[in-house]
């Protein structure tokens, strides 16, 4: 598993990397797993930061494999459905789509323009977002129930402050 | 200075703007628009990546900025002495987006344009402009071609369940421009979204390209309407790698194509393409001796130093002789650069940073045309650091070899 926190200031230093998308209603979209109440990015940011949680996002892609293995095998599970949607805000944006957001700092871009800035080179890419859309901590591609478990005890136990995610899987005997 | 070190020291100079094969010599880049700083952003974005073109070596860019409060559109024009004149702003008052420019000759350009959910159409001229005519609505992700009196607009229409790519022929009139009847590029009504569309002319008739999700996952397709007919049936361009699971996805990505026009028939076409998807997206490109009727197969753009990382904002031009170029953005060297390769016989150069456009800070978003004399211009983004304000630049590429 791999730990890349990405982190932009802007010169204002308002901003980080968080994001807004609009919620586009109709459309086509890769598919965010069942069962969850996964928001747009505009209306995820809005939300977290009125009701103070962090922000869980994942990046997904129309049609991409690796995206439905996770959701049947992993977000399937009732636990970690509870776990998630009580504990984040879930966010989900396409990684090619053309959907504009803003950025906190004004800017409007569109989704796939977002993957672009954060490097989303495949799918599925699972970020962990600060209330204000600061990154905490990135896992790109298929992920367990475990996998995800244990990425929830890294943000929300604060660990992250103090430990890479790599020292935090030392420090749990785990490899 | 004289002998050997002036010698030495001209080669130093050309070196610094020529690279060793590159076809062209690049001057120094110069800024588009006098409007940037903080808050300030400028986006180069359309369907096809159209925000440059080249009438009689003018080159004429379309962006949308924000420096007044609101994203607007706006186009400025190559002075032929080093700079742009000012920025006209092409948009009404509602935020508007993804402007596609084309060079109509006599010195007029087309320009169309997102704009309160509607595709917008305006003749733009140094001496002036004329009327804005709504194109389509609700609309999206307008684009646009134009040759030898002709023009074609194609945009995404989202009238039904799925969004639909249309075309129309337009004209310029004394009031300004009007376009003809809208057609359907694809005779089936969509099954899934039809998005981002580019068009060509040639002289064989209208080639549209387009992202189409019937399949359970982004492709590449193509139309193509011989001179006075309809579009035929829609055909797909972009190869798919073996299934990596029989159970799982419907395939890899494919996006944001880009048309040029590389001859009286002849049609480049490149993509975004995901097949290799451990790397990010490749660039791939194809082409047509038939106008875009059929397309041969798929072609590798960037070279093996480019296959580990992604690549991102192709742009696409061709020129006299059927010379064909692709730009694009990686961060290959650590920094966001722009990247330039050609088409040469068995196949395409290695790839040069585009002098000027790679290095410190972060180069991205090209647009790109090749004018009547072969010459290649370049406009892109920059920022000093990744994710601040940006400037908007232009470079011009002279040609210096068949």
């Amino acid at each position: 598993m791999s730990t890349v926190t990405t982190r932009a200031a802007s010169p204002g230093g308002g901003l980080v990397l968080g994001l807004a998308l609009a919620l586009l209603a109709g459309a086509a979209v890769a598919d965010p797993p069942a069962g969850y109440p996964f928001l747009a990015y505009d209306e995820g940011l809005e939300r977290a930061q009125a009701q103070d949680k962090r922000i869980f996002l994942y990046f997904g892609r129309y049609g991409c494999g690796w995206c439905e293995k996770t959701n049947e095998e992993t977000f399937s599970d009732p636990g970690l459905r509870e776990l998630y949607t009580e504990h984040y805000v879930l966010v989900y944006v396409d990684a090619e789509s053309g959907r504009r957001l803003t950025l906190p700092n004004g800017e409007r871009i569109t989704e796939m323009e977002l993957g672009a800035r954060l490097n989303v080179v495949a799918t599925p890419v699972f970020a962990y977002l600060e209330p204000d859309g600061t990154p905490i901590f990135r896992a790109p591609g298929f992920k367990t129930i475990e996998d995800f478990e244990l990425f929830d005890r890294y943000v929300r136990g604060g660990h992250y402050r103090r430990q890479s995610f790599s020292e935090f899987l030392s420090a749990q005997g785990a490899s | 200075m004289r002998g050997p070190r002036a010698g030495l020291a001209l080669a130093l100079a050309l070196a610094a703007t020529t690279s060793v094969g590159a076809p062209w010599r690049f001057g120094e880049p110069v800024p588009v628009s006098p409007h940037h700083g903080e808050g300030v952003f400028h986006h180069l974005e359309s369907a096809g990546r159209r925000n440059l073109a080249v009438d009689a070596g003018t080159a004429g860019v379309a962006w949308e900025d924000n420096h007044t409060g609101t994203s607007q559109v706006y186009v400025a024009f190559a002075t032929g002495d080093g700079g742009f004149d000012a920025p006209r702003r092409v948009s009404r008052s509602r935020p508007a987006y993804e402007p596609a420019i084309a060079a109509l000759g006599e010195g007029a350009f087309a320009v169309v344009w997102e704009e309160a959910d509607a595709v917008w159409l305006r003749r733009v001229a140094r001496d002036g402009m004329g009327p804005a005519r709504r194109l389509a609505a609700p609309a999206r992700q307008a684009s646009i071609d134009a040759r030898g009196g002709r023009a074609h607009a194609v945009w995404g229409s989202r009238r039904g369940e799925h969004a639909r790519i249309m075309a129309a022929p337009v004209r310029v009139t004394e009031g300004g421009m009007e376009a003809g009847a809208a057609a359907a590029v694809d005779g089936d009504p969509p099954a899934a979204d039809q998005l981002y569309p580019s068009v060509v002319l040639t002289a064989a008739g209208v080639v549209v390209g387009w992202e189409d999700r019937r399949a359970g996952h982004t492709r590449i397709y193509t139309s193509f309407a011989p001179r006075g007919e309809a579009f035929g049936a829609a055909r797909p361009l972009n190869d798919l790698p073996p299934p990596i699971s029989a159970q799982y996805g419907a395939g890899t990505g494919a996006a944001r194509v880009a048309l040029a026009r590389a001859g009286v028939r002849r049609v480049a076409a490149a993509w975004m393409d995901k097949r290799d998807f451990r790397g990010g997206y490749d660039i791939y490109a194809a082409l047509s001796g038939e106008g875009g009727a059929r397309f041969g197969p798929n072609e590798l753009v960037q070279d093996m130093f480019g296959s580990t990382i992604a690549q991102w904002h192709p742009a696409l031009a061709a020129g006299p002789g059927g010379r064909v170029a692709v730009v694009w953005d990686d961060d290959r060297d650590r920094t966001s650069d722009l990247w330039l390769s050609w088409r040469r016989p068995g196949g395409w150069s290695e790839d040069l940073a585009v002098p000027g456009a790679s290095g410190a800070g972060e180069q991205s978003n090209p647009a790109i045309a090749i004018d009547a004399d072969g010459d290649l211009h370049v406009a892109w983004l920059s920022q000093d650091e990744k994710h601040g304000p940006t400037r908007l630049w232009y470079v011009k590429g002279t040609v210096t070899s068949d």
